[in-house]
């Protein structure tokens, strides 16, 4: 059900882009061409305008040191009318690998283009990827 | 005395506030832009052994110039604006310009040129602007200042918007079948009849040896050629030849478009060098350029000079998101406009979104069961039948994240300026500063609300027969506006709001809600992107909605004479009853972010 469902949203982005704000350019701010994955604790969701965040606990291999991350995504909007919601799809506490756009200036952030959700399932959020089937790497 | 107060405040906003905020100070921390290729260098094919069939011909044009835009790669291109140095022959004398600027609206199709000479002590000396639109050519003083009609000017500078390389696709286009190509000596010519009511030819020598190759992330490799070398047009006795070299993106560092402008051009007139001038810096992101037609040069012309030359942009609009908006209106006609008991149209109900029709509308690609690809009509019918749904067509340069922010940027821009607020001649300037600066001076990018008319029509309306009650989902904002006659709040009582404060009254079965008492934090927008497009806090904005069976008609019109030279007029766009009984959802809050801007392009 999720695996269908979650597909879709790359799509909706593109069809919802027109009521949605001014954007300025992502891909300035991200780098989508050298996704990163990372994984760790989801402690926090911030269901917020103009971009979702999740918080997540990361441990850093060379130190040790757990750090926090902060992810973006779309806006809420988006998610919420593809039927992702907060408390039904990210409930904090538990595990989540994210491929993500690592942020440019080098902090611990980034762009979320593929969730793993704690169970396994994929969810496909970005969609100009390669052969633009939101599927790859 | 607090009536003579507020007139001190609103007279030192004219005179020092509104000089002030022409051109706030700007962070200079943004980065120049990202290239989009990760490799970009020149490459050499071998000549030609036959000629490239018309179409090819032109694609390959129109890519090279980067006007085809987006996945379906449609000509995005609606104006320019490049400045230049160089010299000019003004009235049989060569001189040395102390500036020059062209400007080119293509929907007219329309041109401004705006030169001066230097004068011996490097001055500039008498400004010369020269425009064409659609077939009336005049002189101005200063853009958009006191106008001479020249009707004896139309055929040459017609000639001259032609000339251009990017006029050079959009003529051809026009020419349709006529277009013809051929291989002389190893070079592709492209030749055309020129557009009406010019009686006419081009011949267009194209270089298709010299490219530029693109390697992609992908590790796909693209080329950028057909540059166009020369051009001659022909009309009765008059020869014009331009010929152009080195092709460059010329925009600002930071605000990069992948549209290709000659940084040489040289116009030849019947054998004699016109004009030598390079271009030093381009606005190719579809910037506010504006040629408004003075009273008196239309009344120097017929009527059929308006429209005697043909649109330079593809038919139908162009650009993303450039429809109207779900169509409807032969179904709506079917069903019975309900009233309310006091006999004016029931406006009550929740109208667009969800079941309105914004999501799922686009056509959706994907692999059908046999691995084909597919278009479905409807995200539903992908749901159903395909086993793998694309986001998007996928071609290796407009897949590219930021090519793709770029050709969302021109096809905003484009969509936008179909239809932009007409503002004094004085501020033409200070919107495309706004507009390039959008990411940091739109006030929606700090969270700010968007206000009206930005934030568009209601999603719920609520009536009574004394008031209307306005619900908007973005930031959970509503409106309460009075029908029982009522005027509006006294001025010193009212705050100056986002929103304004509204008062409305039924004429025949439209709703009309007059709103004022605005402040000046917000730009309006046609659809979302808002480019530039400010206001004072004496805007006036009305709006109309009327219901035809299930479909509600909902336009503004905004008035603000200080600035704008025109009221703005939007829609009606028609908005379908959504019949849905889904949740109301809370539009969660907007917090900013903490990484700040690091460009200034937008997409």
């Amino acid at each position: 059900m999720r695996n269908s469902l979650v597909t879709f949203i790359a799509v909706a982005c593109i069809a919802a882009a027109v009521p949605a704000l001014a954007h300025h350019a992502s891909q300035a701010e991200f780098d989508k061409n050298s996704p990163k994955t990372i994984s760790g604790v989801l402690t926090r969701v911030q269901w917020t305008n103009p971009h979702v965040r999740w918080y997540i606990d990361v441990k850093n291999e060379k130190t040790g040191e757990v750090e926090t991350w902060m992810l973006q995504g779309s806006g809420p909007g988006v998610y919420k009318a593809n039927g992702v919601s907060a408390t039904g799809v990210f409930p904090i506490g538990k595990t989540y690998t994210a491929m993500i756009a690592p942020a440019r200036d080098g902090s611990n952030g980034g762009y979320v283009m593929t969730w793993t959700l704690p169970d396994g399932t994929k969810m496909d959020f970005w969609h100009d990827y390669g052969d633009g089937s939101g599927e790859k790497p | 005395m607090r009536a003579i107060a507020t007139a001190t405040v609103l007279l030192l906003g004219l005179t020092t506030g509104l000089a002030e905020a022409q051109y706030m100070p700007i962070p200079k921390t943004f980065q120049p832009s990202l290239e989009a290729a990760k490799k970009r260098e020149p490459i050499k094919n071998p000549p030609l052994t036959a000629a490239t069939p018309v179409k090819d011909t032109l694609y390959r044009i129109g890519d090279g110039l980067g006007m085809l835009r987006d996945i379906e790669e449609r000509d995005t291109i609606l104006t320019l604006d490049f400045k230049a140095t160089g010299t000019l022959n003004v009235a049989g004398q060569s001189c040395t310009l102390a500036n020059f600027r062209g400007q080119l609206r293509y929907s007219v199709p329309a041109m401004r040129l705006d030169f001066a000479c230097a004068q011996p002590d490097g001055k500039a000396g008498e400004r010369h602007v020269q425009v064409i639109a659609n077939a009336m050519a005049w002189d101005e003083l200063t853009p958009g200042g006191a106008a001479t009609p020249m009707p004896n000017a139309v055929t040459d500078r017609l000639m001259r918007l032609w000339a251009l390389p990017q006029s050079i696709y959009k003529a051809a286009m026009i020419a349709g079948d006529k277009a013809k190509t051929t291989l002389e000596g190893g070079v592709l010519y492209l030749s055309y009849p020129l557009p009406a009511p010019l009686n006419g030819t081009a011949r267009v020598a194209l270089n298709t040896t010299d490219a530029i190759q693109l390697t992609m992330d992908s590790g796909e490799k693209y080329q950028l050629g057909y540059w166009v070398d020369r051009v001659e047009l022909r009309v009765g006795n008059t020869v014009e030849e331009l010929t152009y070299s080195d092709y460059a993106e010329l925009n600002e560092p930071d605000y990069r478009s992948e549209v290709m402008f000659p940084r040489h051009i040289v116009e030849k007139r019947n054998g004699m060098v016109v004009a030598d001038i390079t271009t030093q810096r381009t606005n190719t992101y579809n910037p506010y350029v504006v040629m408004p037609v003075p009273a008196n040069v239309k009344a120097a012309f017929p009527a059929s000079a308006a429209t005697a030359v043909p649109p330079a942009i593809p038919a139908g609009g162009g650009g993303r998101g450039g429809g109207a908006g779900p169509g409807g209106a032969a179904a709506a006609a079917r069903v019975q406009t309900p009233r309310t008991a006091d006999g004016h149209p029931d406006l009550n109900g929740r109208w667009g979104g969800g079941g309105g029709g914004a999501v799922g509308t686009a056509s959706i690609q994907g692999l059908d069961k046999s691995g084909n690809r597919v278009t479905f009509a409807t995200l539903e019918e992908a749901k159903a039948k395909a086993t793998k749904i694309f986001a998007r067509n996928y071609t290796a340069r407009h897949a590219n994240p930021t090519y793709s922010e770029r050709d969302q940027g021109m096809t905003d821009r484009y969509r936008d300026n179909m239809n932009p607020p007409l503002y004094k001649p004085e501020f033409w300037d200070r919107v495309q500063y706004l507009d390039m600066h959008g990411n940091y001076l739109d006030t929606a990018f700090l969270c700010a609300p968007v206000g009206l008319p930005r934030i568009g029509a209601p999603i719920r309306i609520i009536q009574s027969p004394t008031e209307v009650v306005f619900l908007y989902n973005n930031r959970n904002t509503w409106r309460v506006v009075p029908t029982d006659g009522r005027p509006h709040g006294k001025e010193d009582d009212r705050d100056q709001t986002y929103m304004g404060d509204s008062v409305g009254h039924w004429d025949g079965d439209t709703l009309v809600v007059e709103a004022v008492g605005f402040n000046d934090d917000t730009w309006l927008a046609n659809v979302a992107t808002a480019p530039g497009w400010f206001h004072t806090t004496d805007m006036r904005v009305v709006e109309t909605f009327r219901r035809d069976g299930n479909t509600l008609y909902y336009g503004y019109t905004v008035y603000d004479p200080d600035v704008l030279s025109e009221p703005w007029v939007v829609g009606p766009r028609p908005i379908q009853l959504n019949t849905t009984n889904g949740p109301y959802n809370e539009d969660p809050p907007c917090i900013m972010n903490t990484r700040p801007m690091v460009s200034r392009e937008r997409g």
